[in-house]
């Protein structure tokens, strides 16, 4: 017989964790240091920059119409959303205004893949918890949005839909068909996984409560998208400050922006699947109400002076191109700042307090994209350390330097 | 009745329905290749090209290059002709878009993996 007169109580020792940056689980680089203690985590940290790949500066060097496929080329998923959002950008800088039918395609073309990118989501939220059946099921619903896009595009990923001036392809009647086709087959798949997201205990257990954002720290850490809206921060760039066919969207009045009070990653999950279907609809109403006219505008290879700032609302959050242009056929400046790195810092006060076994699901729940995000790390090679630097800490530095070296008067 | 879980309905849908996967490479039917598809680079209408090197300025990925006309080629005005790099190739279909004179075309064909990058320059 044990003897139970004396209980021991052990506090577990702090244990910190690295996941990364190769890691099974992990499917692009990245590295988030937990610590924890026992199944809690205490602290955690997140680092990035192993995936640079310089696509900023090499945008200087090339034309605007290359860039377009350069920068499509930043993320997979959000190919149309860097592509559609440089082309704004070199619009604005040229002070064009597109034709009409060009900005319904370019709209359709991004709610299209906001609605395969909300799937895909939805999907690896499953898998994360476990659910793999769902996880299959809703990747197998998501082959009817890429089919659509393939075949508006010619290309399953790398859509190319857009050029400086318009869209490239148009929409012809027969395709019109077949998308609404499709589009009636997705919102009943999408009303089902809503469903299956909401009411299956297996799933819902483990979203509901886990990785808490308040509206405060999320205000606070400037979440964007889907993240932001799931703890009630009003921040959508479609309904703020819509671009292209989302004014008509708006003006439509059918069409609101989707929050949820929950603050955790139920609000997240259900904020997502909800978009889908609102896209799903949006895509029904801009086929519908598609205007007659030309797709493009032709615009002058070389683009006058100026300094433009494009939003826009991608699949994940706003997505900021800034671009200076000199009056050449190349930009001065192109700066993207892509929606993980706003969301990046959230990210760490959602995972502190949680359990560990929780960790993934609450990585995955802001959707990171790593090839969109990275920056700059700095490696000293007298003692071999690295050290990621942020845009704040770079400016501070660089204010120093110049204060103590100030620059020569003649 | 036991009901097996929320997706029971579709449980039994997927037992009845026909094999959702195609045996690919011994069939391709039911791939659904779409007609626009931008594939294999070729030429379209090789008579029609005057050497004018739009395509090869145009290039994102710098996989076209001009060489000059062999004998046995189209003899163009400028005496050059464009030639593809197709391991570097985005398929962007760019060059396509930018000819004045229809000459190249982004085919259907999506087979494109090679052993060698030799293979890969298209004449």
């Amino acid at each position: 017989m044990t003897s139970s007169e004396k209980r021991k109580v052990i506090t577990p020792p702090r244990v910190s964790i690295p996941i990364g940056p190769q890691h099974p689980a992990l499917k692009e680089p990245g590295m988030f240091k937990l610590t924890v203690e026992g199944e809690r985590i205490i602290d955690a940290e997140v680092n990035i920059g192993y995936n640079h790949r310089g696509i900023e500066k090499l945008a200087e060097q090339k034309t605007f119409t290359q860039i377009l496929y350069l920068v499509e080329r930043i993320c997979g998923i959000c190919s149309a959303t860097h592509n559609g959002n440089f082309a704004q950008a070199s619009e604005f800088a040229a002070e064009v205004d597109i034709p009409d039918r060009a900005k319904f395609i370019r709209t359709l073309t991004w709610e299209l893949e906001r609605i395969h990118s909300h799937i895909l989501w939805l999907g690896v939220a499953f898998h994360e918890v476990g659910f793999d059946t769902a996880f299959m099921y809703t990747w197998r619903d998501r082959e009817v949005v890429m089919d659509m896009l393939e075949d508006l595009s010619g290309n399953r990923v790398n859509y190319a839909m857009n050029t400086v001036g318009g869209v490239r392809r148009d929409v012809s009647d027969d395709l019109k068909q077949r998308h609404l086709k499709g589009l009636d087959h997705l919102e009943e798949r999408m009303e089902y996984y809503r469903d299956t997201a909401i009411y299956e205990k297996t799933f819902w257990d483990r979203i509901n409560g886990v990785g808490m954002l308040p509206t405060s720290v999320a205000k606070s850490t400037s979440a964007v998208g889907p993240t932001a809206r799931g703890s009630n921060v009003p921040v959508d760039v479609r309904f703020n400050d819509p671009t292209m066919a989302y004014v008509n969207l708006r003006d439509s009045g059918e069409f609101d922006m989707i929050l949820s009070d929950r603050c955790d990653i139920a609000g997240r999950a259900v904020v997502r699947v909800l978009e889908t279907i609102q896209s799903i609809q949006m895509c029904r109403w801009l086929l519908n109400n598609l205007p007659d006219g030309p797709i493009r505008e032709r615009v002058r290879p070389r683009i006058q002076p100026n300094e433009v700032l494009a939003r826009y609302e991608a699949p994940r959050g706003e997505c900021i191109h800034y671009l200076i242009t000199n009056g050449t056929d190349k930009p001065d400046r192109l700066k993207i700042r892509a929606p993980t790195h706003a969301n990046w810092v959230s990210m760490a006060h959602t995972l502190r307090g949680g359990y560990i076994a929780d960790a993934p699901i609450t990585l995955a729940a802001i959707d990171p994209c790593f090839s969109c995000t990275d920056r700059v790390a700095i490696v000293d090679s007298k003692d071999e350390s690295m050290e990621l630097v942020t845009l704040d800490t770079l400016r501070v530095r660089a204010n120093k330097w110049y204060a103590e070296n100030p620059r020569r008067v003649a | 009745m036991p009901s097996l879980g929320k997706m029971e309905r579709e449980l039994l849908k997927s037992a009845r329905s026909k094999q959702a996967t195609v045996i690919y490479p011994f069939t391709k039917e039911g791939l659904n290749v779409p007609p626009d598809l931008r594939g294999k680079w070729v030429y379209k209408n090789p008579n029609n090209c005057t050497g004018c090197k739009i395509c090869e300025r145009v290039c994102p990925s710098d996989a076209i290059e001009m060489i000059e006309c062999r004998p046995e080629d189209v003899q163009t005005r400028t005496g050059f002709r464009p030639i593809c790099h197709f391991d570097r190739c985005l398929l962007c279909g760019q060059c396509v878009e930018s000819c004045p004179r229809d000459v190249l075309e982004l085919s259907d064909e999506f087979e494109m993996a090679y052993l060698s990058r030799d293979d890969m320059v298209i004449y």
